[in-house]
């Protein structure tokens, strides 16, 4: 099979790559957002986008670096908890950054009446 | 068309299996609709970036995982056990996929820090000179 094809669409190696830089920006602005302007809902935001990246981290990790002959081997509990765990900080890391992403627009929407 | 060919499977609303996947089409079109509440006061790459993310986000959470989730789409790394599958039309969504989602938090994520100013440098500090021979 074509090099190109295995690395960036099969195995997607390289857009993987883009989405784990694009939670870490989310992570940094959040955390910038929560700095610059003091509030707890992009430090809301910075915690899911934490939650999200080691999730995704795990998943990438499971994927890539185990193969199915060693996860036959696995213990039922273990494979069950590889499996539940990184797709449980996805979504409460994907709740989080929803919701300090609205409570922190909520918050903009406030300044500007006030102003 | 694997859409025809793979039996729906009787999915209830309200089961556990299928919670995650409402969350997540929830959440995808929460994230749309305050990007576009929050796009309408800012202006230039922070509000494209911002809106072109929840785009490719809203349709990836609210489209193609739940697709997966209710096993429309047969995942491409597992083409192999499902014998009735189109490879063709499953290579499509999993490059839909890994576009729709990576590159939605790539976008997402630059949009973000361009909105909050992380690439701004801090403003130069006035210094008061002192000059030595006044």
């Amino acid at each position: 099979m074509n090099i190109l094809f295995e690395i960036v669409i099969q195995q997607g190696f390289i857009l993987d790559l883009f989405g784990v830089i694009g939670l870490g920006l989310v992570g940094l602005g959040a955390l910038r957002l929560s700095r610059r302007m003091d509030s707890r809902s992009a430090a809301c935001m910075t915690w899911g986008a934490l939650s999200m990246l080691s999730g995704r981290i795990g998943i990438l990790l499971y994927v890539h670096l185990t193969t199915a002959a060693q996860r036959a081997e696995w213990d039922v509990w273990m494979l069950s908890l590889a499996r539940n765990v990184p797709v449980g900080l996805l979504t409460l890391g994907l709740g989080a950054i929803a919701y300090g992403f609205w409570s922190h627009e909520k918050e903009v929407g406030e300044w500007a009446e006030l102003r | 068309m694997v859409l025809f060919m793979v039996p729906f499977p009787p999915m209830m609303l309200a089961s556990i299996d299928a919670m995650r996947p409402v969350f997540l089409m929830v959440v995808g079109l929460s994230l749309l609709l305050v990007a576009w509440r929050l796009t309408r006061r800012c202006s230039g790459w922070s509000a494209r970036m911002l809106m072109g993310g929840a785009l490719l986000l809203a349709f990836g959470y609210g489209l193609v995982l739940p697709l997966y989730a209710a096993e429309v789409i047969v995942p491409f790394r597992n083409l192999a056990f499902y014998p009735h599958a189109d490879p063709a039309l499953t290579l499509g969504w999993h490059v839909s996929k890994l576009f729709a989602m990576n590159g939605g938090w790539l976008l997402f994520g630059m949009g973000l820090a361009l909105y909050s100013g992380l690439f701004e440098s801090a403003p130069a500090r006035k210094t008061q000179t002192v000059s030595a021979h006044p």
